[in-house]
C-alpha cells in the first residue's frame, strides 16, 4: 500500500478520467466577460439514460447578475461501469490521456455537446446585484436555490420564475457603509459575505461586514416556515470581516473571521459562541469548510498555503482540558494533520466532498485545484489512542518535535490529484472563492470556471494500488 | 365521511388494576402519568401495543392487545358492552418497573421509540428531566434542577400553594432534536424556559430564557422543528423560535373566560391549536390568523391591543374546568379535553373548520351554540360511575395512541388503567 519514495509533485497523477471544456455563448450581449464575477455550483439531480448511455446532470453558472443552467451529459458506462468492462474502460481512458500528455492537442470529452453552439439565456436574474455564491436546495418545495450578492443580499429562486421569490436585501447607506464598501482603499476585502445552510436546510446563517469597520454581523435566517425571515442578528466583536460560515449539522455552525479565530455557535444558544479556536500561525485564515459526511471534521486554509484538518471534538475537548496547561493559558488545540500547497500558493477556497468522509479539494491563489484524500491518515489514526501512539495528534507541542516524521510522505500519500487546466492558469491569475464545485452525488466530479468564462468539468483518474 | 358516535358505547374498553412486585403502601399517595409507546405488533386478530405508566418514581411498560375486529370487510361493528381482555396477558402478573427515576416523582413522559438513542423522556415534578434507554433501568442523561434557593425548595413545598408552583412541562421538536422545558423559578418572579439539546449532546442546556411577569409557565409545545409556544399564568401565550433572541415572536392574550389551564397544537395540521380554561371553555385557534392580527391595524389604533379571535369556542357542561387538552396524532380534527372531574370529552373540529375561512376574519369567532356544540362534542367518557366531582382531573393522565385511530388510554387516581375506543359508524356526509 505505501509507496514510500513517491515525491509528491512528481508522483501526483494528473490523468483525467473525464475532462470537458466549454465556453458559453449568450443571447444577451456581454461586453467583456472578464469584467463579471462568476461562480458555479451543481444541481443534485442526476438522470441516467441507459438507451443513450448517458448520465445527465446540470450545473448553475452565474455571471454578474445572470444565472444560467447548463446541462451536461456524461458517459454512463465510464461513471458506473459494469464490473466486467471496468478495467478495460479505465485502461482506454488512460491510454487516451497518455497520448494527450505526449503533446497532442487534447481531444476533450464531450459533456457539453448539447449546449455547445446554443446561445444561453439566463434562467434567473438578480437584477442590480453581482452574484457571489449560489447554493442549490435539493429537497425544498419552496425554492430551488439561494444566491448571495457581493453586498451580502440574499435571493431565493424557484424553477420557472426568473426573478427572486424572497429577498433579504442589505441596504446601501450608512448602515452597511456604502462608502467603506466602495472605497478604493480595500474594497474587496470589506465586501466579503458568506452564508451556510443547516444540514436539514431549515436554517441559514449569513455573515457580512458591517462597514463601520467595527463588528462583522451574523444573521440567522429562516428557510423553513418563512423563508427570508431574519430570526436573529449577532455581532462578532473585534472582527471586521467574517468571511466564512459553515454548518456541521442542523444547529451547530462555525464562523471564520479576520481575527484568525473560528467561532463555534449553536443557532439555539444565546449571543455567545460555544467555544473558539484561535490560529495565530501560518498567516491569515482564508477559508474553512466542514464535512457533511462525518459532521465532525473541518478544514482550514491560510494565505501562506497551509491546510489543516481538524476534529471538532478534539478542539472542543481541548478548551476544557487543563492537563497540559495552567488555567488562564490558551487552550492547546491541535490539528489532526497539516498539509501545504507547494510554492506558497495561498488557499483561496476549500470544499469537502459530499460523498466521501476523507476527500476534499483546495483551490490555490493561482487557480489550481488540489485533490486530497485522507484515507492514508485515517487508516493509521485512531481518535481514541493516546498521544504516544498517535503520530499525528497532539504531539508537536508536548514533545517539542513532531513525531510526524515524514511530512513529505504524508503529503505524497494524501495529495491525489492536481488540476492546472493545462497552461491556462498563471500565478498572476487570482483564484477565487465559489468558482470550483464538487458534485453532491457523483463521486469526484468537479466543475470550475475561470475568469474568462471557460467552464471545465472533470473527474480525476483514480489509480488504486 | 363523518364519524357518528353513539353516546356511551365503546367499540372496546379494557381495564387493568396493576399489581406490583414491590409493596406499594397506598397507591393514592403516588402521582401517576400515562402515555402510549409507539410499538404496534399485529398478531392473530389483535394488535399488540403497550402503555407506559408511571407511579411515583417507577415507570412500567404494560403490554396490551387491541381487538382488530372492525377492519374485517362486511362485518358491521357492534358496540361492546362488556369489558374486553386487552390486558389478559399481564393480568395477575405482578409488574416490576422498567425504568426508575430514583428520588423523583414522574409528572410527564414522552415516548420516542426504540430506533432512537433515547427511548423515553421523563420529567419530574420539580422540573428535572431524565433520558431513558431500552434495557437500562436508570437514566442515561439527566438535567437536574437543584433544590435550594435557586429553585426555592421553600416555595415549592410551602403549604400555601405547593402544587400551583411546582408546575413544569416540556416539549420535543418534530425532529426530536430540541427539547424546551418550562419551570417555575420559585422566587415567585419569573418562570424559566430552557432550550435543551437532544441531538448532538442530549441534555446539554443551550439557553435559558426568562418569561417576565409570570410565575408559572405550565405548558410548552412545539409547532414544528423550531417554532414553539409557552402558556403562562398571566393568561398569555407566547410564540418563540428556538433560533431567535430572548423575545417572543408574537403573543396572544386571552384575559376572558378564567385562567388558561391547558394548551396543545396539532401535529397533523401545524396551524391549529386549542386552549382550555378554568371555567370550562375550549377554544380552537389558527396560528396564522393570530400572527396576522398581531400586526393588523385596519380595525384598531396603534397602541391598542390586537384583535385576535379564535376560530370557534366550545364549553364543558357544568363549568367543568379544562385541565388538559390533546390533539389526535392521526387526525387534524380530533381533540380530547380532560375535565376537572376527570371526564374525557371527545371533540371533532371538522364542523367548525368547515365554517371557517382564513381569508374572512369577520366570521370568527363561532361562539358556542347548541348546534356547534352537538356537531362537535362527539363522545364523553366518564368511566362509568367511577368519577365524581371530588376527584381531580390531572394532566398527563390521558393519552391518544400515536398510531391507532381513536384509541385512548387513561389512568385513575387508584391506579386503574383503562384503554378504550369510542363506538363510531362511518357515514357519508
Amino acid at each position: 500500500m505505501q509507496r514510500r519514495n513517491t515525491g509528491f509533485r512528481r508522483g501526483t497523477p494528473s490523468l483525467y478520467h473525464h475532462l470537458s471544456m466549454f465556453k458559453p455563448k449568450f443571447t444577451t450581449r456581454v461586453d467583456n466577460v472578464l469584467h463579471y464575477d462568476k461562480t458555479v455550483t451543481f444541481r443534485s439531480e442526476i438522470i441516467p439514460d441507459k438507451a443513450k448511455g448517458t448520465l445527465s446532470t446540470s450545473l448553475l453558472y452565474s455571471q454578474g447578475s445572470d444565472i444560467y443552467e447548463i446541462d451536461c451529459s456524461l458517459p454512463l458506462d465510464s461513471f458506473y461501469p459494469h464490473s466486467s468492462n471496468k478495467k478495460k474502460e479505465l485502461k482506454k481512458e488512460e491510454e487516451k490521456k497518455d497520448k494527450d500528455k505526449d503533446g497532442k492537442v487534447s481531444n476533450f470529452d464531450d459533456a457539453f455537446t448539447a449546449v455547445e453552439n446554443k446561445r444561453l439565456s439566463p434562467k434567473w436574474a438578480y437584477l442590480g446585484e453581482t452574484v457571489s455564491k449560489m447554493s442549490y436546495l435539493d429537497s425544498s418545495d419552496d425554492s430551488t436555490m439561494i444566491a448571495m450578492s457581493k453586498n451580502g443580499s440574499l435571493a431565493w429562486f424557484r424553477d420557472g420564475i426568473k426573478v427572486p421569490v424572497h429577498i433579504v436585501q442589505e441596504m446601501m447607506g450608512p448602515a452597511t457603509s456604502y462608502a467603506a464598501m466602495h472605497s478604493h482603499v480595500r474594497p474587496n476585502n470589506l465586501a466579503v459575505s458568506d452564508f451556510g445552510l443547516s444540514a436539514n436546510l431549515d436554517t441559514l446563517v449569513k455573515s457580512q461586514s458591517n462597514g463601520s469597520e467595527v463588528d462583522s454581523i451574523l444573521k440567522i435566517i429562516d428557510n423553513a416556515g418563512k423563508p427570508g425571515e431574519i430570526l436573529r442578528t449577532l455581532h462578532v466583536p473585534g472582527t471586521t470581516v467574517t468571511h466564512t460560515v459553515r454548518f456541521f449539522d442542523n444547529y451547530l455552525y462555525g464562523t471564520c473571521s479576520d481575527d484568525n479565530t473560528l467561532r463555534f455557535w449553536d443557532t439555539r444558544t444565546g449571543d455567545k459562541p460555544l467555544f473558539v479556536l484561535t490560529e495565530h500561525q501560518n498567516g491569515r485564515l482564508n477559508s474553512f469548510d466542514t464535512s457533511q459526511v462525518t459532521g465532525e471534521l473541518f478544514v482550514t486554509g491560510s494565505s501562506t498555503g497551509v491546510i489543516k484538518l481538524w476534529d471538532i471534538r478534539a478542539v472542543e475537548n481541548a478548551t476544557t482540558d487543563l492537563t497540559h496547561r495552567q488555567n488562564g493559558e490558551d487552550p492547546i488545540q491541535n490539528e489532526l494533520v497539516s498539509l501545504y500547497h507547494s510554492g506558497g500558493d495561498s488557499v483561496a477556497d476549500v470544499a469537502f466532498s459530499e460523498t466521501s468522509s476523507s476527500e476534499f479539494i483546495t483551490v490555490g491563489g493561482t487557480g489550481n485545484v488540489y485533490h486530497w484524500d485522507m484515507e492514508y491518515l485515517f487508516g493509521r489514526n485512531d481518535d481514541d489512542n493516546d498521544d504516544e501512539e498517535n503520530p499525528f495528534n497532539n504531539t508537536k507541542t508536548h514533545n517539542g518535535s513532531s513525531k510526524n516524521a515524514a511530512p513529505e510522505e504524508l503529503q505524497g500519500q494524501c495529495l491525489k490529484f492536481f488540476h492546472t487546466s493545462g497552461g491556462r492558469r498563471t500565478s498572476t491569475q487570482q483564484g477565487k472563492r465559489n468558482t470550483v464545485a464538487m458534485h453532491p452525488i457523483i463521486d469526484d466530479l468537479v466543475c470550475t470556471v475561470s475568469t474568462d468564462s471557460q467552464i471545465s468539468l472533470y473527474r480525476p483518474l483514480k489509480l488504486r494500488s | 365521511m363523518t364519524k357518528t358516535y353513539k353516546p356511551k358505547s365503546y367499540e372496546y374498553i379494557s381495564s387493568l388494576k396493576p399489581r406490583f412486585t414491590q409493596r406499594v403502601d397506598n397507591v393514592f399517595h403516588h402521582d401517576k402519568a400515562f402515555t402510549f409507546s409507539n410499538k404496534i405488533v399485529p398478531q392473530e386478530g389483535t394488535l399488540g401495543t403497550s402503555v407506559i405508566y408511571s407511579q411515583g418514581s417507577d415507570i412500567y411498560e404494560i403490554d396490551c392487545a387491541l381487538p382488530l375486529g372492525t377492519s374485517e370487510e362486511g362485518k358491521k361493528p357492534k358496540p361492546q358492552s362488556e369489558y374486553g381482555d386487552a390486558f389478559k396477558s399481564v393480568e395477575g402478573k405482578p409488574l416490576s418497573p422498567k425504568w426508575v427515576y430514583q428520588g423523583e416523582t414522574v409528572a410527564k413522559m414522552e415516548y420516542l421509540g426504540n430506533g432512537n438513542e433515547t427511548t423515553l423522556l421523563a420529567m419530574s415534578k420539580n422540573g428535572s428531566l431524565a433520558w431513558f434507554q431500552e434495557g437500562v433501568k436508570v437514566p442515561v442523561h439527566i438535567v437536574q434542577e437543584m433544590m435550594g434557593p435557586a429553585t426555592s425548595y421553600a416555595a415549592m413545598h410551602s403549604h400555601v400553594r405547593p402544587n400551583n408552583l411546582a408546575v413544569s412541562d416540556f416539549t420535543l421538536s418534530y425532529d426530536n432534536e430540541t427539547v424546551v422545558k418550562s419551570q417555575s423559578n420559585g422566587s415567585e418572579e419569573d418562570s424559566i424556559l430552557k432550550i435543551i439539546d437532544n441531538a448532538g449532546k442530549p441534555s446539554e442546556i443551550l439557553r435559558t430564557i426568562h418569561v417576565p411577569g409570570t410565575t408559572v409557565t405550565h405548558t410548552v409545545k412545539f409547532f414544528d422543528n423550531h417554532l414553539y409556544a409557552s402558556c403562562s399564568d398571566d393568561n398569555v401565550i407566547r410564540f418563540w423560535d428556538t433560533r431567535t433572541g430572548d423575545k417572543p415572536l408574537f403573543i396572544l392574550e386571552d384575559p376572558k373566560n378564567g385562567s388558561l389551564n391547558a394548551f396543545d397544537s396539532s401535529s397533523v395540521s401545524n396551524n391549529l391549536f386549542v386552549t382550555g380554561t378554568s371555567t370550562g371553555f375550549v377554544k380552537l385557534w389558527d396560528i396564522r390568523a393570530v400572527e396576522t392580527a398581531a400586526t393588523d391595524l385596519s380595525k384598531r389604533q396603534n397602541g391598542e391591543d390586537p384583535i385576535q379571535n379564535e376560530i370557534a369556542n366550545f364549553y364543558h357542561k357544568g363549568g367543568d374546568a379544562v385541565v388538559d387538552v390533546q390533539f389526535s396524532y392521526t387526525s387534524p380534527y380530533e381533540v380530547f379535553t380532560v375535565g376537572g372531574t376527570g371526564n374525557v370529552y371527545h371533540w371533532d373540529m371538522e364542523y367548525a373548520l368547515g365554517n371557517y375561512d382564513d381569508e374572512d376574519p369577520d366570521r370568527v369567532p363561532q361562539d358556542a351554540s347548541e348546534e356547534l356544540q352537538t356537531q362537535s362534542l362527539r363522545f364523553l367518557h366518564t368511566g362509568g360511575s367511577r368519577r365524581n366531582p371530588q376527584q381531580k382531573g390531572k394532566r398527563n393522565t390521558v393519552a391518544w395512541h400515536p398510531i391507532v385511530d381513536d384509541v385512548i388510554g387513561t389512568v385513575d387516581d387508584d391506579s386503574l388503567v383503562t384503554i378504550y375506543k369510542p363506538f363510531s359508524l362511518e357515514e357519508s356526509a
